[in-house]
């Protein structure tokens, strides 16, 4: 509740706060909300410019380019929010064993995550397309696999430092075995780190997402994705440049809210971090696009 | 083995640290961090041990709980939980199964240094102080709530700070809290490691006071760790000074501090400095440092720096011997020297 | 004031921002230090000690402010206000680490772990006198012997990791006295050595008083230290000075009930003294409470109702010794009255 009034605080970050959170109603409301069939071709009304009716425009199939933009963003919201977890909690809990009880086990599983980490995730897409062929589950074990070694790696440093803590060698002279400290201790103290993480992981997730689309390893028309729609927007870029308008708009503000949002939430979590944003956020961004 | 009124006793304990060089790269050598440790400790008693830092006292406290593994020895404890209470049973710590190791965390228990460190941030005065009931399963959830009030007023503290959380705690009302955790089992053994070290001196004296009451009152032994001599003086009944990992003098306090029979205790204690700025002392001024206990030097491990030493101390390693009355050092010149201690003649 | 005086300071207010509010952690402090002496200034955490130092140094750093007051400096080029400086000014610059220098508690985060002793000695040196790198090293060797520093020219070519804690707080000695400052301000200097190296330490710092000509702020915590090291001696409690006396004074009649309180809270040595030791009731407050009166009542054993209501000032209480505490205002009063 504390830390909730003390993000709350940074007017900033609650705004691209409120705004993430508007994505995912959008994103949970989609069905509803739509107001007229994205799926629904129309050709004799196809390409049309942005009107009251349609607010983005039409598409080449004269589909309804604002009402195939609000299911992309649960399309989008399902797929990385998948990934998210899929790499939580697979990543999580094995960052936290090998973190605490050291050894073997710790020095095998880092050398696995440095092996993954060499592979860009449009490697391992492709990979994983060749193997299960194009689909949103391809793009959710891909993104999932590609952050993964994050996850293990956070995990892990956060484990190796509450072990230091005396308070955990005083459950161990408590009687308590080592679950119990992982689960009482370790999970507790590492959740803070773990989800600005996760916050500052999301754009990650979307844009990879949204760049396998582009590719087209990722989620297959008709249903549509940000960067599956910027795709096929691309043709017509000189005949209907409006096409490019929603998923442009949807996509970088989605990144930039969540960006703007998990470094609030760190700042929250980490008061020593304040001021200096832009500074820090800028060149991340900059990182992303490129 | 031994008579009844011994607690526990400790005979040949060794704690050696690989250094690895790398991974999975061996062989850069040992740390002998405790050496060939012998201690008895009576029942009742207060014992402390002291000595600089990297002497090995924090880990000798340690190996004895069974926090470390030792490397060798044994830790013989008369241990009460394994005949249901009733009659005690001679156990070897050392060499205890883990799922025993648990059981007898009841008898034995740690009081740490650092208040801050000791306690986790994220539970509540409340779950830190009764997570050792939780964890050896010993109580209803119920009456872990009354004995938490109940400990919290046998540390000072009220039953209304349950609720609260670390950080709204000073330091030394923290340390409280360790302390109601540590007796939290109704322990008969605890080993203080430097539990008033890291306090203002107005709160020391409160917590060495509330220490003192709580042995009285629960009948605790004490393994006292510390670095201050001055307090190690008002609490201990004897004092065991160690230097790169070996016990080199014990014997009861008054005698030690009276009448010292280890050079290295008397420039401890010369050391020390007193709050009398008109305090006449000759100050034994050491060589040089602590030895890296990795590469101890040969012989005594304490001739390079000391004053009075001969040949022979470069050469034949001494053992502890009796020098006096209930005193034992581990020196070879103990008949010829008279040390001084820092009683006014 | 006396214009004898090395350092005066006046009124000094030293405050942070914290998320509690705001903390006066330094609250009208005044003091002087005369050249030569040397002054210990103790308390416990959060007394104020340390900031009221760093503000002598100029290294008052957002959330922290100098709020009002005066540190007025005899420097060489003249008197000037240091707490007038800006914090990163040439003015400061100059001052700081040639005439006034500091050692700390921690050395190791104090040298720079990738340079060598050596050019940490002479960077002062080469920075704010104009001479030669040989004569800088030249001096710097010196200076590393002059701390008993064994084979000073070979340490001169070593890293601070080569060294033990011991040899690392001589090496810092040797830096801050490199320029011979006409200050030295010493942060509990020893808190952090094991005993016999403290007494190491201790005893090299006395041997140096005879041979600097400068003055020593000592600030520490512990009251055998200062037994050991200083000429006069001022108690701090919560940003104030509550007792200022010459050591013999301090320790033979203390007249604050806090400087009472922590004289007796030690245990001796010796082993004489009670059974139990005599304590000052409850903990230091938050530096953000508000305490009406004064700081001390809430734990004084002998507070009186004025002493919630009013903040009893600093006062001569006999020649050269003075206690803030409404005890001992009457004394003061009446030998007003008389005169």
């Amino acid at each position: 509740m504390d830390i909730l009034r003390r993000y709350a605080r940074d007017r900033v970050g609650l705004f691209f706060g409120i705004v993430l959170l508007a994505f995912y109603v959008i994103a949970l409301t989609a069905n509803w909300i739509t107001p007229s069939d994205p799926f629904e071709t129309n050709l004799a009304e196809g390409l049309q410019p942005p009107s009251a009716a349609h607010w983005f425009g039409t598409d080449q199939f004269g589909r309804d380019t604002f009402s195939r933009v609000i299911l992309a963003t649960q399309v989008t919201a399902r797929i990385t929010t998948i990934s998210l977890l899929f790499s939580l909690l697979i990543g999580v809990p094995i960052g936290m064993v090998v973190g605490y009880i050291g050894g073997l086990a710790d020095a095998v599983v880092m050398r696995l995550t440095d092996m993954l980490l060499i592979f860009p995730t449009i490697m391992i897409a492709i990979i994983i397309v060749v193997v299960v062929g194009p689909s949103q589950s391809g793009v959710v074990i891909a993104l999932g696999l590609s952050q993964l070694p994050n996850f293990i790696r956070i995990a892990r440093s956060a484990a190796l430092s509450v072990r230091q803590e005396l308070y955990v060698e005083a459950a161990v002279a408590a009687g308590a075995s080592w679950p119990d400290i992982l689960l009482r201790h370790v999970l507790h103290n590492i959740s803070g780190p773990i989800i600005v993480k996760s916050t500052l992981a999301l754009p990650g997730f979307v844009l990879g997402a949204s760049s396998l689309s582009y590719l087209g390893l990722g989620v297959q028309p008709p249903t549509p994705e940000w960067g599956q729609m910027l795709h096929e927007a691309k043709d017509f870029l000189t005949s209907a440049p409006y096409l490019i308008i929603g998923p442009a708009i949807a996509l970088s503000l989605f990144v930039l809210s969540a960006n703007m949002a998990g470094d609030s939430l760190n700042e929250t979590l980490d008061p020593k971090l304040k001021g200096r944003r832009v500074k820090r956020i800028l060149p991340r961004l900059a990182g992303r696009i490129a | 083995m031994q008579p009844d009124d011994v607690l526990l006793q400790v005979k040949g304990l060794r704690k050696h640290f690989p250094i690895r060089k790398g991974l999975f790269r061996r062989g850069g050598g040992t740390v002998k961090a405790v050496d060939g440790v012998d201690l008895t400790i009576k029942k009742g008693e207060t014992i402390s041990l002291v000595g600089e830092s990297g002497c090995g006292k924090s880990t000798t406290g340690r190996s004895i709980l069974r926090l470390i593994e030792p490397t060798e020895g044994e830790v013989l404890f008369r241990s009460r939980v394994f005949n249901g209470g009733s009659s005690e049973t001679l156990v070897d710590v050392a060499s205890l199964p883990a799922s025993k190791v648990k059981q007898l965390r009841r008898e034995m228990q740690i009081i740490f240094q650092d208040p801050y460190s000791s306690l986790d941030p994220r539970m509540n005065v409340a779950d830190i102080v009764a997570e050792p009931l939780r964890v050896q399963g010993v109580m209803g959830r119920a009456e872990r709530r009354d004995r938490v009030v109940h400990l919290l007023e046998a540390v000072g503290l009220g039953g209304d700070h349950a609720r609260r959380f670390p950080h709204e705690f000073s330091g030394g009302q923290r340390q409280r809290i360790g302390i109601a955790r540590a007796l939290a089992l109704n322990p008969r053994f605890i080993v203080a490691d430097e539990p008033v070290s890291a306090l203002d001196v107005s709160i020391q004296a409160q917590v060495v006071n509330l220490l003192q009451d709580l042995q009285a009152d629960f009948g605790l032994t004490y393994l006292f760790i510390a670095h201050d001599l001055s307090v190690v003086r008002h609490i201990s009944n004897r004092v065991a000074v160690m230097y790169l990992g070996r016990i080199v003098e014990i014997g009861d306090s008054e005698a030690l501090f009276s009448r010292p029979r280890h050079p290295y205790t008397e420039a401890l204690l010369s050391a020390v400095p007193v709050p009398d700025p008109g305090a006449a002392r000759t100050r034994i001024r050491l060589r040089g440092d602590v030895p890296s206990p990795s590469a101890p030097p040969a012989g005594c491990p304490f001739h390079p720096r000391c004053a009075y030493a001969i040949a022979r101390c470069r050469e034949e390693v001494p053992v502890l011997r009796e020098a006096g009355p209930r005193q034992q050092a581990s020196c070879h010149r103990i008949e010829e020297l008279t040390l001084a201690g820092v009683d006014a003649p | 004031m006396s214009v004898t005086n090395l350092l005066d300071i006046r009124d000094l207010q030293v405050h942070f921002m914290t998320e509690a509010g705001v903390a006066r952690a330094v609250d009208g402090v005044d003091l002087s230090i005369a050249a030569g002496e040397t002054l210990a200034v103790v308390g416990e955490s959060g007394c104020g000690k340390s900031v009221t130092s760093r503000a002598i140094m100029g290294l008052i750093q957002p959330p922290g402010w100098i709020e009002g007051g005066e540190i007025l400096f005899a420097g060489r080029k003249g008197p000037v206000d240091l707490s007038r400086l800006p914090p990163n000014g040439r003015q400061i610059n100059a001052i700081r680490g040639t005439e006034i220098t500091m050692i700390f508690q921690e050395p190791m985060t104090a040298l720079n772990p990738v340079l060598k002793i050596g050019a940490q000695i002479m960077e002062p040196l080469l920075l704010h006198e104009k001479i030669s790198k040989a004569e800088a090293k030249e001096r710097a060797i010196a200076s590393l012997a002059a701390v008993g520093i064994a084979s000073p020219r070979q340490r001169f070519e070593e890293y601070p990791h080569n060294l033990s804690g011991g040899m690392r707080q001589r090496a810092m000695i040797a830096m801050a006295l490199v320029c011979n400052p006409s200050l030295l301000i010493a942060d509990e200097p020893t808190t952090a050595l094991d005993v016999t190296i403290q007494a190491q330490v201790l005893d090299l710092m006395k041997d140096l008083r005879r041979d600097f000509a400068g003055a020593i702020m000592f600030i520490t915590h512990d009251l055998g230290v200062v037994a050991a090291m200083a000429d006069h001696v001022v108690v701090m409690y919560r940003g104030k000075i509550v007792e200022s006396a010459t050591v013999h004074a301090l320790y033979r009649h203390p007249l604050h009930p806090y400087t009472q309180g922590l004289l007796r809270s030690v245990p001796s040595i010796t082993g004489r003294g009670a059974k139990r030791l005599a304590t000052i009731e409850g903990s230091v407050p938050r530096p953000t409470e508000r305490i009406r009166g004064c700081a001390f009542a809430p734990r004084c054993p002998h507070a009186t109702p004025i002493c919630r209501q009013e903040v009893p000032a600093l006062a001569e209480v006999e020649g050269h010794h003075r206690a803030a505490c409404f005890l001992h205002h009457t004394v003061v009063e009446e030998r007003a009255h008389a005169a």
